[in-house]
């Protein structure tokens, strides 16, 4: 248990972390989850399970807005998120299962990959995606689409981690959904994927109810200061940033496992 | 065609389970207790808020006449609906 005076320091990183997420682009998760385990210290189920809350709570703000504009596409959602739910809560089972060693090393791999596809794109200026059209669906496309999101899924609840990393390429490249679109369905299914499987986590008790609302209330002013910012500030620097701050503690991550496995 | 859907649902679902969630640990603080229902009760309505707001998106569809469209969402959200069920049988 973590000690109540920790509290606005954990609220203070939320605003952090959505500012800096928001300004590389991607969802919260990939750093709530290293600063749970490294930062604070506590257990890896206990991480996953309170960063998947936190999943949930903060993408209902951007999914609502989708939601009123009427930007979620349907067949996408209903051909990817069955999957995707499955995986999550499949997902859950192996970290419930696996020990906790094993899942730090696996996410310390999954950072370093993460983190070096990002230095990848800023380099080569890469990842904007397809215009998508709509005619281009095929039953392959999506027998396809629905097996990548099993793998989305997976890694979301096996890693407290949203997946949009993942779910909108999969849309955008696969389904050839268009760019906003993707990203608006997207954000429902996140929502969807980590309440699946948070579920398995809810059960034994592992959420940390607190940390999650404190990291959440933080997260979401956080992200929209970020997303303001963002028109300002040269996103190719701080996608560079964030993908160093990735990069250290990934290599962390997988040394201090490694020690503990070898111990 | 897409339908826009109220977000009302998705929006209260997740703000009721957080001000119950809240309330939880603020009584288990001041009573010095470690396990509480109501905290539970809570996470639960955040964690069931996506799902509802997907099914009023259905709702939505088949009140504007997008019988196909709306079928789609009832079948997922079943499909997702019987991978919560499974889980909590487990």
């Amino acid at each position: 248990m973590i000690s109540e005076l920790l509290i606005p320091l954990v609220l203070v990183s939320g605003v952090g972390i959505g500012l800096v997420s928001a300004m590389a682009g991607v969802g919260g998760g990939v750093l709530v989850i290293p600063f749970l385990i490294l930062g604070l210290g506590i257990d890896v189920r206990v991480a996953v399970a309170t960063s998947l809350l936190c999943v949930v709570i903060t993408s209902s703000s951007a999914a609502s807005v989708y939601l009123r504009e009427g930007l979620i596409d349907v067949k996408a959602l209903s051909n990817l998120e069955p999957t995707t739910a499955l995986g999550a809560v499949v997902g859950a089972y192996i970290t419930l299962t696996l020990p906790p060693h094993m899942i730090k090393f696996a996410l310390g791999i999954l950072l370093l990959y993460v983190s070096l596809t990002m230095i990848k794109s800023v380099i080569k200026g890469v990842g904007r995606g397809v215009e998508g059209t709509y005619g281009g669906t095929t039953p392959l496309r999506r027998l396809v689409g629905a097996t990548l999101s099993f793998l989305a899924g997976l890694a979301s609840g096996t890693f407290g981690i949203g997946g949009g990393v993942v779910k909108v390429p999969i849309m955008n490249l696969v389904l050839r959904v268009p760019m906003k679109v993707a990203v608006a369905t997207s954000s429902l299914m996140v929502g969807l994927t980590a309440s699946a499987g948070e579920l398995p986590y809810l059960i034994h008790g592992l959420p940390n109810p607190l940390l999650a609302l404190a990291l959440a209330l933080g997260i979401v002013p956080g992200a929209t200061l970020g997303a303001k910012l963002m028109g300002r500030l040269r996103t190719r620097y701080v996608k560079l940033i964030f993908s160093a701050i990735l990069l250290y503690v990934s290599t962390q991550l997988v040394i201090t496992s490694l020690m503990r496995w070898v111990s | 065609m897409r339908a826009k859907a109220s977000p009302k649902v998705l929006r209260i679902g997740v703000a009721l389970g957080l001000v119950i969630t809240a309330l939880g640990e603020l009584i288990k603080y001041l009573l010095g207790i470690n396990e509480l229902r109501i905290t539970s009760l809570g996470l639960y309505i955040i964690v069931a808020s996506p799902i509802a707001s997907l099914i009023t998106l259905g709702v939505e569809y088949l009140r504007l006449g997008s019988v196909k469209e709306a079928l789609m969402i009832f079948i997922t959200s079943l499909v997702i609906t019987a991978s919560y069920i499974m889980v909590l049988i487990h």
